[in-house]
């Protein structure tokens, strides 16, 4: 069983699709990365599957569950941060999360929540209307993060958090991962995606344009950029390399062999310089919006 | 249970400012009651209300005899508490019309519909809520009314009558401030913003007593009183007359229908987040 199942979601706005027939699966005890600019359809497709709004076609499954008919008892077991977070501005932020402790009945709520005080250093005794947006998402972090939840649902999760607090957020969010936690991230820092996701889906003009498994990238691919002209290239493409660009006298290629083949071909004359990268999200990201192809 | 004590948090502050303005309001016309009731006072309205047509005495409700009458305390009680129903009115329906579109409006909804919580129990939980704020303030509002108008009663007006005439007005004027809580709840399904809620409550309202005006005004249009819970909630009517049973029975059926379909709506909204 999937953590999530999304098979033709497709949610229409004045007859304009906002999401077109998405199709999704992740897998229990994924880091999964949902990428996408800014009305891409992510947003429409987590509140579809959390039942925020209803879908014109399709279906969600979460945790095996139907998100229309069993919508509470997945939203007992799912965690979630909205991109855009806002809440009861004369409540402390104490006082949140202990009502997020009580929706959830955690036994040992108060423990929790004084564990994440801490560590996201929160001031509890602050009102919300009295916090910055980085110090409002670290309440709906953890809101999200304190029931332990099977499933993680993260909307833009680390937009106005400053670095320190990301590199916390993502080492707390590993620990869980590690621990059976599905976490599916949504957001347009690929970096962040790169990072910690283990696969990551690419939308579009709200339909899932591919979905790439990041893991195996990151441990076999390398981009290998080279600077110069004349360059031999049908050597490199021999042995396997795929030219991704070509212009004036740089061009980047990707290659998924060992690294030994590759290198006696960089010391050609014709190579005045050369870097070797991880393949970066950002190549396959403008490739796909700005209109071009996956190699 | 949770969500109740959050919705009741963001009314405290409004109950108490409706709370104290009707108290204010009440003993400031009770104060004027005794001058009322002087017998030189007594004999020019009497000639002067006896001057008057029919029609215009109807149109501001205004009573000479038996205990609505405008010279004894519980029908001057009777005439100035037309106006604060219609307020109490207004502030039923707005705590209708904010409960649900509110947290829409102020985007909280994302948070407490994140929680393990389905629609209905939201709208159960807000609706106890608002009419148990609802009621607090009815509450409060009918001992202020029995206790200011028996500090300013004159020798002639007995204290039991008072209390039970009072207290008819507001056992009868409830079922009609419960008429329009569910009518704002019905129309915080469908308003787009918790902005529109007082120009919508407020249209609502003073459209029901307008049209009681012209039922009252006009004898070919006098079926629209059965249409008006204002009308129906006069306080001299109900100290004469009383609500009849086909109105009882016809405000009910309507909380019944507006409540049903809030949930109905609710149930199937996209919620604008």
């Amino acid at each position: 069983m999937n953590a999530i199942e999304l098979k033709g979601l497709t949610k229409l706005y004045k007859k304009q699709a906002a999401i077109d027939q998405v199709d999704l699966s992740v897998e229990k005890g994924e880091i999964y990365g949902f990428i996408g600019p800014n009305g891409a359809g992510k947003s429409t497709t987590i509140k579809a599957m959390l039942n925020f709004i209803y879908p014109d076609q399709g279906t969600a499954t979460l945790l095996g569950l139907d998100s229309i008919k069993d919508a509470k008892e997945i939203r007992k077991r799912t965690g979630y941060v909205s991109s855009d977070v806002r809440f009861y501005p004369n409540m402390t932020t104490f006082e949140i999360l202990k009502y997020v402790a009580e929706f959830h009945q955690l036994k040992n709520g108060k423990q929790q929540i004084d564990y994440f005080i801490e560590l996201f250093d929160i001031d509890a005794k602050k009102k919300m209307s009295e916090l910055s947006l980085g110090n409002k998402k670290k309440i709906a972090i953890t809101a999200g993060i304190l029931p332990n939840p099977e499933l993680l649902i993260l909307d833009e999760p680390t937009n106005g958090l400053d670095p320190l607090m990301q590199h916390r957020l993502f080492e707390e969010l590993e620990k869980y991962n590690q621990k059976g936690m599905t976490i599916f991230l949504s957001s347009h820092d690929l970096n962040e995606v790169q990072q910690h996701a283990h696969r990551a889906a690419f939308i579009r003009e709200g339909k899932i344009i591919t979905v790439q498994d990041i893991t195996k990238e990151k441990s076999l691919g390398k981009v290998i950029t080279l600077i110069g002209e004349h360059i031999p290239l049908s050597l490199f493409e021999k042995i396997g390399a795929a030219i991704l660009k070509h212009q004036g006298n740089e061009t980047r290629l990707f290659f998924e062999g060992k690294l030994q083949e590759i290198l006696p071909l960089l010391a050609d004359p014709s190579i005045q310089d050369f870097t070797i990268t991880n393949p970066e999200l950002e190549d396959q990201f403008m490739a796909l919006y700005e209109g071009g192809t996956v190699k | 249970m949770i969500t109740a004590k959050i919705e009741s948090k963001g009314l405290i502050k409004g109950l108490i400012i409706w709370t104290i303005l009707f108290a204010v309001i009440i003993f400031g016309f009770s104060a004027v009651y005794p001058q009322m009731h002087s017998s030189a006072m007594e004999d020019l309205l009497g000639a002067k209300l006896n001057g008057l047509s029919p029609a215009l005495l109807k149109t501001f409700n205004i009573s000479v005899n038996g205990q609505a009458s405008f010279l004894v305390a519980t029908g001057f009680f009777a005439y100035y508490f037309q106006y604060m129903f219609l307020a109490a009115s207004i502030y039923a329906m707005m705590l209708g019309s904010q409960a649900l579109i509110k947290e829409e409006t102020d985007g909280t909804i994302e948070f407490l519909y994140a929680q393990p919580v389905t629609r209905r129990e939201i709208v159960t939980s807000k609706f106890v809520t608002n009419l148990f704020v609802l009621a607090i303030f009815w509450l409060i509002s009918f001992g202020i009314s029995v206790g200011s108008t028996l500090i300013y009663r004159q020798s002639t007006d007995s204290a039991a009558t008072i209390t039970k005439e009072l207290g008819k007005i507001f056992v009868q004027e409830s079922l009609i401030l419960l008429f329009f809580l569910t009518l704002g709840f019905f129309v915080s399904t469908f308003i787009k913003s918790s902005k529109q809620s007082t120009s919508v409550s407020l249209g609502i309202v003073f459209g029901f007593y307008l049209i009681g005006i012209f039922s009252d005004l006009n004898d070919s249009f006098s079926w629209a009183k059965t249409i008006s819970p204002t009308h129906m909630g006069i306080p001299s009517n109900l100290l004469d007359k009383g609500l009849s049973g086909g109105n009882v029975l016809l405000l009910s059926m309507v909380i019944l229908l507006f409540l049903g379909g809030t949930y109905a709506f609710y149930q199937r909204k996209d919620l604008k987040v």
